[in-house]
């Protein structure tokens, strides 16, 4: 919601518009009479909740109005000479004045304006008046202005135009004022204050949240560092354990894994196949319908040949030997004429295995 | 709107600075989170290679006095080959072989193996036992590289035994 405040001697309006679709839609009309100066509770009675922004028409009586002429049409020329057109013209020095213009007649090579100037401490105090009820007006414009157009006669006479057409003036300043004298110092910054506001509070919490995010996380760091102080210092003292002759650790993960391979590599070299153990592992199994006839003990893999009463006996030995030896497979089983089953069994030692891995 | 927003972000002094402490102190965590990530890997992997280092730490130790023994007598004993280390263990076995044969030497990495086959026929069980430990716990460094025992045809109790034996040293 919009509301527009129309100013003129001893009267107060409040048009309050609605925005449907793109067109503003006045949906109430608020008004209030007072005696003198304006003051504040003369305003209270105009203020209504839901009014996003607020625009307001002050009375030409309040301005001061010139025309002039330049010889160009260029608008960004006028707004850039017109405070040294209005120089000497204007009561005091132009600095005092917020200046803004309106176009009435306009060619290729000139065009006429009629300058609306406000006494800036006049401005203030009608932007604080305003702003102390929570009505702070966003821009400052004139609808006299609009319903003068540009005939600054009419301009000067006191305001007899219907309220329909005031309100219907209204609308269109507001979707296009003529004029805003709140410029520069004095210019509306109430929006950028609020998303200020709203920027900071976010950055707030946004630190916030990564300085808790950040502190949980170096909590964490520390703990977990802390963990792998003692792990590596458990370490050490393992390796310590079992390589006692070593006493310097630089790395004791490297280190360790280095030892272990070259101790392996080692104890490949020297340790021989553990030909009695292999032999104990079988003997111990005592199957009962097995009868073996033969064992090939080499580096690479272990071989039995034996007889069995039948194939589940074979079945039975080769989960037997599962326990003690790695990957045993049957390579060969057959039936013989004496009615006894000869097999061949093939498997690892376990440490082979191991090694492997 | 976006224009306005970053107007007043790099216009206002006070947003800037809370908005850049925020965006620091953002990349500090994330660093601080990605290394904290990092470093828990690492433990988990400490850890497991820990528990695997505990679980081999008994068999280690066997492992490494194995080593160290079978190393210690091949700096003490002085034997002038693999054939005659064996003649003298069947020889106080009473034991005699039908061949025994040198393969000559071979070098890996920091020692020498020098091989040997040796056949026994008609051999029992318990002998081939005590043949067997004492190539095992013989006071020169000797290994078995491979065995193979085959029972014979006319007595199951008989064996014929072939060892690959092999004496260690470290060359001069």
């Amino acid at each position: 919601m919009k509301g527009f405040i129309d100013w003129i001697d001893g009267k107060l309006s409040l048009y309050v518009f609605e925005k449907k679709d793109s067109q503003y839609i006045l949906t109430d009309t608020l008004s209030t009479r007072f005696e003198g100066e304006l003051d504040q509770s003369s305003l209270t009675s105009l203020v209504k909740s839901g009014i996003e922004h607020i625009y307001l028409s002050v009375p030409v009586s309040l301005l001061s109005m010139r025309e002039l002429n330049f010889p160009f049409s260029d608008k960004s020329k006028i707004k850039d000479t017109i405070n040294f057109e209005l120089e000497g013209i204007l009561l005091g020095n132009t600095v005092d004045y917020s200046i803004d213009y309106s176009i009435t007649d306009s060619s290729e090579n000139s065009t006429r304006v009629l300058a609306a100037c406000m006494e800036k401490t006049k401005l203030r105090d009608v932007v604080d008046l305003f702003s102390s009820v929570g009505l702070e007006p966003v821009v400052i414009t004139s609808l006299a202005l609009r319903l003068s157009n540009g005939n600054i006669e009419k301009l000067l006479e006191s305001p007899s135009d219907a309220e329909e057409t005031r309100k219907a003036a209204a609308e269109e300043e507001i979707v296009s004022p003529s004029i805003n004298l709140r410029q520069d110092d004095l210019a509306y910054k109430g929006d950028i204050d609020r998303i200020k506001k709203s920027l900071r509070f976010t950055g707030v919490l946004i630190l916030l949240l990564m300085l808790l995010f950040g502190s949980i996380t170096a909590i964490k760091l520390v703990s977990t560092k802390k963990d792998n102080t003692l792990i590596k210092k458990e370490m050490n003292i393992l390796f310590h354990d079992v390589f006692p002759e070593e006493k310097k650790i630089v790395d004791v993960q490297r280190q360790f894994k280095g030892n272990i391979k070259s101790l392996m590599a080692k104890n490949k070299i020297l340790g021989g196949m553990p030909v009695l153990d292999i032999l104990l592992d079988i003997a111990s199994l005592k199957h009962a319908n097995i009868t073996l006839n033969e064992l090939n003990v080499g580096s690479e893999n272990i071989s039995v040949k034996g007889t069995a009463l039948s194939f589940e006996n074979v079945d039975e030995f080769k989960k037997a030997l599962s326990s003690s030896f790695a990957g045993v497979k049957v390579i060969d089983s057959k039936s013989s004429p004496d009615k006894k089953i000869s097999f061949s069994i093939i498997m690892e030692s376990m440490t082979h295995e191991e090694e492997k891995t | 709107m976006k224009a306005v927003i970053s107007k007043i972000i790099f216009s206002d002094r006070h947003t800037l600075v809370v908005l850049s402490a925020a965006i620091v102190t953002a990349i500090a965590a994330f660093i601080i989170s990605v290394s904290s990530n990092d470093l828990g890997r690492e433990n988990e992997n400490l850890k497991k290679e820990l528990k695997e280092i505990q679980e081999l730490g008994d068999e280690l130790i066997h492992i490494k006095d194995t080593v160290k023994s079978k190393e210690n007598k091949i700096g003490l004993t002085d034997v002038s080959g693999v054939v005659s280390a064996l003649e003298q263990i069947l020889k106080n076995l009473g034991l005699e072989a039908k061949v025994i044969k040198p393969f000559g030497e071979v070098r890996i990495n920091e020692f020498k193996e020098e091989d040997a086959e040796l056949q026994i026929e008609n051999i029992d069980l318990n002998k081939t036992v005590n043949l067997l430990y004492k190539i095992e716990n013989s006071p020169v460094p000797l290994k078995i590289k491979s065995a193979a025992i085959k029972t014979t045809f006319e007595n199951r109790n008989i064996f014929t035994l072939n060892i690959t034996a092999s004496l260690m040293s470290k060359p001069r």
